[in-house]
Parts: C-alpha cells; structure tokens; sequence
C-alpha cells in the first residue's frame, strides 16, 4: 500500500492524531500498547494506579464474573482511582497496531467511591488489513465522575470491533465522547451502560465514513436506578461510507429521564446512514424522548453562507464544523486539532 | 464606467415549476435607492434572488448586468465579492457557526465588529450561534450587520422589517440609513440598493429615491417612493391595478 505523506510511518505522528501527544506534564498517566506488548506505563498521580490486566486479575477476582474468557496473556490496562481523588489532568492510554497483525485489548477502568477522572483513549494501526478488538469495563462508583474520550483513526482496510460495558453507581456521572476520524473497512462499535439511583450517562459519537467502509456503532442505556438520566447524541457524516447508528434507551427506574438525538450528513451519493432510536418505557414514571435529522447539506444554509462571499468549500466545511461542534462540547481542548483534521479533510473534498 | 450600477432588461425568472418574473425592467444608479411594493408571491424576492444568484431562481431569458457585465452563470460567492451584498427575509439558523466567527470571516476588523454590534444591539449576541434563538428583529439587525462588514457596492434588503416591533425598527433603520449613507444628499451616495417592502413601515424612516409596484412579475410606476406608498397605504394595491389598466402600461426604470 501507498501512503500519502500524512499517513507516513512516523509513530508519534500516529499517536499524535490519536491524542496520545501531551507532554507528560500533561497528563495524570500514560499507557502505550505497541502491537501485544505493553510499551509505556506510568503514573504521575499517587491517587491512580495503573496495572497490567494480566497482573491485577490475580488480586481482583471479582473482575473474572464480569471479563468472562480471557486468553492467557491478557493484554490491556487495569486503571483505579482511589477513593475522594480528584485528578484534573486525563490519563492518556493508546493501543497500536505497527506490525502484528491481530491485536486483542481488555481494559478496566474503575472509579472508587467519590472520585473524579478523565481518560483519552486512541486506537490506531501503520499496517494493511489489521483486526483490532478492544474490550472495555468501565466501574464507575457512587458519586463518582468519569470522562472518557475515544479516537479511532485506522488504515482503509482494518477491522474493528470493540465492547463497552460501563456500571454507573448512585449519582455517579459517565461522559463519553467516541470519535472516528478515519473509518477502517469495517467497525461495530458496542456500548452498554447500567446506571443507578441518581446517575447519569452521557453518549457523544462522531463518527466520520469514508468510502468502501461499513459502521456499525451500537449504544444502549438502561436507567434503572431511581432518577437516572441519560443523553446520547450521535452525528455521522458519510463521505461514501455505510453507517448504522443503532440507539436504546430503556426507562426501567421511577423518574429516570433520557434523550437521544441521532442526525447525520451524506455528503454524496455512495454512502449511506441508517439511523434506528428506540426507546423502551418499562416504568410509567419514565420519560424518554427522541429526534433525529439525515440529510445532505442544507442548500439554504449553503447559498446564505455564499452569499457573504465565502466560496463553497469553506462554506460546507463551516457546516459540518457546525455539525460537529454542536453540543458535543465536552471534548478535551486537545483533541480539537483531531475535530480540526476531520474537518479538514472534508473542505478538501467539498 | 457603466452608467448604471445595475442594470436588468427584459428578465424571465422561473423559480421552481412557475415562471415568476415575466420581462422586468430596472435600472439602478451609483447612490440610488430602489423600493419595490408589491402584494404577497408577486416575484419580489425572486428578483433579489435572481440578482444575487441564489438556487431554485433560474433566468430564462433577458440579462443582468452589473457595472456593464452580465451576472449570469456567476456563482453566489463570487457576485457577492463582486460588491453585491443581501439582507435576507427569512435567514437561517445555523448550529454551530457562532456569529462571531462568521462576521471575522467576513471582515476581520474586531473594532468594526464591536462598533456594529453595539449600534444594532447584538453585543451579547457574538457568542451564539447564528440565528439561533434570535427574535424577529434580531434576526433582521444580524443581516444588517453582516452587510456593513461586508460592504457592499448594491444592497438588496428583502423585506428587512417584517416581524421586527416598533421600537426596533428604528434601530435597525438608523443602521440602514448609515448603510446606505442617507445622511448624505441624494447624488453625494456612493452605495445602492434595492429594498423591497410589503408593509412598507420602514419607509417613514428612510430616505429613498425611487418606488416600483411588482404586479404581474413586472414592475410598474417608477416613481417618488413616498409617493407611492402613501397611495398604497390609503387604497391598497387595488388602485395600482385599476391606474395601470386606465393609463396603459408604464415603464419602470430609474429616473
């Protein structure tokens, strides 16, 4: 395979698209998995510790109920912030595929009793037709708060596929944002939330579609505890793609609210969005709510831009821009030269 | 030099499956100020959007000509670099485009911005996102204010009062008469514009040339603005129609 200059061998380039660039000041800890080694790993907080998978199963035995079948030799992080801790800055993680050609990741992530945390996590790969699986647990505990950002960006004939499983405690908050620059051949992206009493959920994706690639990203949300919440907001942008952006939430507690809101862009004809919400009420004091918009660029929009002079390319990325930036305002400062790429990209083609 | 500004023969205008306009006339100078009255769905912002290009508006026959050259086949873009600026009826509302960034992108002047923004009452505006929430007259002050960082040899405001109360159209008519630098007497102007009104409220502020009444897709009357709206505000469009058919026919155009 070519590579265009941009898509050069340079690592840390790589992981620079990815978010895994912070000078360590930067962050609160890194984790680097190059191929099936594990090629950096540190903390710079006392209050988060950070392990091998591998090694920590032997202590965490409850770990194994919710893991099912592991292969022998692990691969992927075992992350804990301990109790009332408060760290500012994210833990940066990146998983790397440079030459092997299968890489299986499993990764938990727990957030103990009143703690705050951030993660950015980047998956990405330098090969031809890579198989990438990722596994992820995420615990977050009563009260506690857990912001994760995801950035996939992979060679055009890669293969993904990736589970989340995320428990939120009693009035504890999930944010995460879930964020394909660079679409593989093919991508099914599962997410599943339980949220108790109190806790709240938030599901952000952008997911951008380039041509001869298929997606799939699934997201669901069970309110079960009392007053739970929940929010998805997903926005896809097929520049020649397939995307299948499928939603759930289920309104299982008494006085648990959610909304969901899934609107893409086609930006030509040989893509295509399939956008399925759905909503469950299984409580009568539930109140889940839905819209959803797929469509190309608004003409009107468009020529009202034009109109003041600016030519079409820059007017359509000025909309997807827009598209993008709209609510999902919780992406971390730094990876807005990612959002940036993307957009890019798109003003190129326009 | 072109003696018109603007200058548009015999123009045939479909906008969808309908032909709108059918043979219009008009010609504007360097400085003028044109005001078309006309009922609802006559064609009036057909013409604007002929003129500036926009698309569903297709020109079948006849030309537009701008400083001498013909706009047609010109994109949208590139007549509004050519100095040709609008102020639209019902603009859109755009998420994520905070209106800041848009205006920076028009004119990169901070100090202009700042300065329109208070004149028109849209400081605390700047942030949000284009259109977005804005009421009517709001909306309305936001096309004004786009138009002066642009700054635009021919403006064409469509219907830049309507949905816009009392109190607000006096400021956006004194930013309108800045615009158009009616401070100035008539032939010291260097701007023009074409302004179309239903209503025709905003007129008892602003100091404009020449009327046209749109019947018909053409335009009738050609003359003293004021003139004309006074008759339309005692007798309503009813007294155009029965003028025109007692005295034939009369061209519109400059003076």
């Amino acid at each position: 395979m070519v590579k265009s200059p941009a898509e050069g061998n340079d690592m840390d380039g790589k992981l620079n698209l990815v978010g895994y660039d912070s000078p360590k000041t930067q962050s609160s800890g890194s984790f680097l998995v190059v191929d099936d080694g594990i090629a950096e790993m540190q903390s710079y907080s006392d209050k988060l510790e950070i392990l091998p998978l591998a090694k920590s199963l032997e202590k965490e035995q409850w770990l194994k109920e919710h893991l099912g079948p592991v292969p022998k030799k692990v691969l992927g992080f075992f992350v804990r912030a301990l109790p009332d801790a408060k760290i500012e800055k994210p833990l940066q993680a990146c998983f790397f595929m440079k030459e092997k050609k299968a890489q299986v990741i499993h990764n938990v992530f727990v957030a103990e009793k009143n703690s705050q945390v951030h993660l950015i996590s980047g998956c990405t790969d330098d090969l031809v037709e890579g198989k990438h699986t990722g596994i992820s647990l995420f615990f977050v505990r009563e009260n506690a708060s857990v912001s994760v950002t995801r950035i996939h960006h992979w060679s055009p004939d890669a293969s993904v596929f990736s589970k989340s499983s995320v428990f939120v405690g009693k009035n504890a908050v999930f944010d995460s944002n879930y964020i394909v620059i660079n679409s593989p051949k093919k991508e099914q992206a599962h997410s599943i939330a339980r949220v108790d009493d109190g806790g709240a959920v938030g599901f952000n994706s952008i997911i951008f579609s380039r041509e001869n690639s298929d997606f799939t990203i699934s997201d669901k949300i069970l309110l079960e505890g009392k007053n739970a919440r929940a929010e998805i907001i997903s926005r896809a942008i097929s520049d020649g793609g397939r995307i299948l952006t499928k939603t759930y939430m289920a309104g299982k507690g008494k006085d648990t609210r959610g909304h969901l809101e899934c609107d893409g862009i086609l930006l030509n004809e040989k893509g295509s969005i399939h956008a399925i919400p759905e909503l469950e009420a299984v409580n009568p004091k539930t109140n889940l709510s839905h819209e959803a918009g797929i469509g190309r660029i608004s003409e009107t929009e468009l020529s009202y831009l034009m109109a003041r002079g600016i030519d079409e390319a820059k007017a359509k990325s000025l909309i997807v821009k827009g598209f993008l930036d709209a609510k999902i305002n919780r992406i971390p400062p730094n990876l807005q030269k990612a959002i940036d790429e993307l957009v890019g990209k798109i003003s190129i083609q326009a | 030099m072109a003696k018109y500004l603007l200058e548009i023969r015999d123009l045939w205008v479909d906008a969808g499956e309908k032909t709108i306009l059918k043979g219009l006339n008009i010609s504007v100078r360097e400085g003028e100020s044109h005001v078309i009255f006309g009922p609802n769905g006559t064609g009036k912002s057909t013409l604007i959007g002929a003129i500036m290009g926009l698309p569903n508006i297709k020109v079948t026959k006849g030309d537009i000509l701008f400083r001498g050259k013909s706009l047609l086949g010109i994109l949208v873009d590139e007549r509004a670099r050519k100095g040709i600026g609008i102020g639209f009826q019902h603009p859109p509302a755009i998420d994520g485009i905070m209106l800041r960034k848009l205006l920076e992108i028009i004119n990169s002047s901070q100090a202009e911005i700042k300065r329109i923004a208070l004149a028109l009452k849209l400081g605390r505006h700047l942030e949000r996102d284009l259109n977005k929430g804005f009421s009517g007259g709001e909306v309305k002050a936001c096309e004004i204010m786009q138009l002066f960082l642009q700054n635009p040899d021919l403006v064409l405001l469509d219907e830049p009062d309507s949905g816009v109360d009392i109190e607000n159209i006096k400021v956006i008519s004194k930013a309108i008469r800045e615009l158009l630098q009616m401070n100035l007497p008539i032939g010291k102007r260097k701007r023009s514009a074409i302004i179309i009104t239903h209503g025709g409220n905003i007129l008892n502020y602003l100091d404009t040339d020449v009327g046209h009444v749109m019947i018909d897709g053409k335009l009738k009357c050609g003359a003293d603005s004021r003139e004309i709206f006074s008759k339309i505000k005692k007798c309503g469009y009813r007294d155009c129609y029965k003028c025109l058919s007692a005295n034939g026919e009369k061209p519109s155009g400059g003076k």
